[in-house]
């Protein structure tokens, strides 16, 4: 049965429509919509998609497809009724209230039509348009029989000032708490079932483990006796010559335990990130705590070849201000991501804040490489982090708990508590295992991105916290 | 009769450099591996994987090897220390 195609401007609320089928023009700063619909359909649905609309409107529908080479024109998009861009799975559609109506009903997660929104009308932003003008309110998304009112610029506005109510009194607070202690130590949180550390980057909530993900961690070996780590596979190699991977220091044992250690440890609160990833022990620092360049590039060679996704570095040297990254550091990391490894490292300690900012250290500092900084529980900068001072690399890309970070220590102490970037590092090394783990087609740069993506923003300086704290998926 | 100065001395002195192999010559590593050698170093890690070699060189002998087909960079080593066990901040 043929339909009538709505003219633009029915919907009462664009400006002067002119029912030609091209959008009207609206001066800068009111609201607009077009008068049609976007649909979005099924991905990979194919003809279905197309064939529902079709169905549901009677209205004729042109596959975007059929203007390969020269892409639909305005004129094109205007003159037909329906038109389906395959390769978005979204169509553009001119329909009357009663057509929508029909279509709004045969809106299921499960079907072929998955949404129906009001095509806006959008502006190149200059300062013009941009200061001084009225937030538009977001298209609404029709649902089956949906009853309420869209929202208003009254409900838009009153949200708008609640938001910035709510953010002034938090920053208020922040600023408050944030005044040291006496011995200077953030006031931690409670600590009974979880460090601090794995409370405020989500890592309980998480139904992620790092299974079957392996992760490297360069440092100075591990206690391989543990008893936390008892059972648990790991394979380990020194690259001391001289040294067995057994730690004679520490600071390994304390890296391995946040990124990798156990859900159920002996003693709570746990302190472990990645429960059931498989841990790679590459001993690139002797027991002394000093390690070279050859030695680490040994190992990332070594955890490479073994497949691992993440390598965790809590290492590195100062570096002056003006100071460029190292071109050899840069390339292995380049390599190591086309080889779908993500390399993590600690922007370094080296800072005196608040009199003195040093700049990420090396390797850190490398455009291809995670730098981690530190934050303590209050998310207030550590005193020590290093920030992003130099022009070239040396960003802090993101910030992990460094502060007062209780985990596990060699025989016979067993558990320990320290702080510094080096324990902020093993904490976005663990969470990368099971960023990993949820999406096994993200590795290397890829997944680097889906940390920095899916990071929690915070009101700190990105020179000092890059794209935020580090969070669990 | 030559002496030698403290200068010499010095230029004389291996240094540990790290050496970045070009990428259009990472199937070639072995050939520039030996070119290397030829050019005054003494290897300790071939890294295939990452395409990177490391080694001592007498540090008069950089420049050369700098030159060396094959080769982007080269780069003295720097060393890592971290702070001691007993320390709050590592």
């Amino acid at each position: 049965m043929p339909r009538k195609r709505a003219a633009n401007g029915s919907n009462g609320r664009s400006g002067q429509g002119d029912g030609s089928g091209t959008p009207p023009s609206v001066p800068p700063g009111s609201t607009g919509t077009t008068g049609r619909y976007l649909v979005l359909l099924r991905e990979g649905g194919g003809k279905q998609g197309a064939q529902a609309l079709s169905t549901n409107t009677g209205l004729r529908v042109t596959n975007a497809s059929e203007f390969e080479g020269s892409g639909v024109s305005p004129e094109v998009l205007a003159g037909e009724e329906a038109i389906v861009f395959d390769r978005l799975g979204v169509a553009v559609v001119s329909m009357l209230p009663d057509q929508l109506a029909v279509l709004g009903a045969q809106i299921n997660e499960d079907g072929a039509i998955l949404a129906v929104e009001e095509e806006r009308i959008v502006y190149a932003l200059s300062e013009d348009n941009l200061l001084g003008t009225v937030p538009e309110p977001l298209p609404q998304l029709l649902r089956p029989l949906a009853g309420g009112a869209p929202e208003s610029i009254e409900d838009y506005l009153t949200g708008y000032r609640d938001a910035v109510n709510n953010l002034v009194e938090r920053l208020i607070s922040e600023r408050s708490s944030a005044e040291p202690a006496a011995d200077d130590v953030a006031a931690p949180r409670p600590e009974t079932n979880l460090t601090w550390g794995l409370q405020i980057t989500n890592v309980a909530a998480s139904r992620y483990s790092g299974r079957g993900v392996r992760v490297a961690v360069l440092d100075t070996g591990m206690d391989l006796g543990h008893p936390d780590f008892v059972g648990r596979p790991i394979v380990s190699q020194s690259f001391i010559t001289g040294e067995a991977v057994q730690d004679g220091h520490g600071h390994g044992t304390h890296c391995i335990g946040t990124a990798c250690g156990p859900a159920r440890p002996a003693r709570l609160p746990r302190y472990g990130i990645a429960y059931n990833a498989e841990i790679f022990v590459g001993k690139v620092l002797s027991n002394q705590g000093s390690g070279s360049d050859g030695g680490i590039l040994a190992g990332i060679e070594w955890a490479i070849s073994n497949g691992c996704a993440v390598i965790s570095m809590s290492l590195g040297a100062s570096a002056a201000l003006g100071q460029p990254f190292s071109r050899i550091f840069e390339t292995a990391a380049r390599r190591a991501l086309a080889a779908g490894t993500l390399i993590i490292a600690a922007a370094g300690n080296a800072s005196r804040r608040p009199q003195s900012i040093s700049p990420v250290g090396h390797p850190a500092n490398c455009p291809s490489i995670i730098a981690v900084g530190a934050v303590d529980s209050q998310l207030v900068v550590a005193p020590f982090s290093c920030g992003g001072l130099n022009p070239q690399g040396g960003q802090v890309d993101i910030v992990g708990p460094g502060v007062s970070v209780y985990s596990a220590w060699p025989r016979p102490r067993l558990n320990n508590t320290i702080s510094g970037t080096s324990m902020a590092t093993p904490h976005v090394a663990g969470i990368a295992a099971l960023h990993a783990e949820a999406n096994p087609d993200m590795r290397g740069g890829a997944l680097g991105w889906l940390l920095l993506q899916s990071s929690r923003r915070l009101t700190l300086p990105s020179r000092d916290a890059g794209g935020g704290l580090i969070q669990a998926p | 009769m030559n002496q030698r100065t403290p200068q010499d001395e010095a230029r004389t002195v291996r240094v540990p450099v790290n050496i970045s192999i070009d990428e259009r010559y990472r199937d070639a590593f072995a050939t520039v591996v030996q070119r290397c050698k030829r050019a005054g170093l003494q290897v300790t890690h071939e890294l295939r994987g990452i395409g990177i070699l490391t080694g001592l060189i007498e540090s008069a002998r950089i420049e050369r090897l700098e030159r060396v087909e094959g080769v982007t960079h080269v780069e003295r080593e720097q060393s890592i220390q971290i702070a001691p066990p007993e320390s709050d901040i590592q």
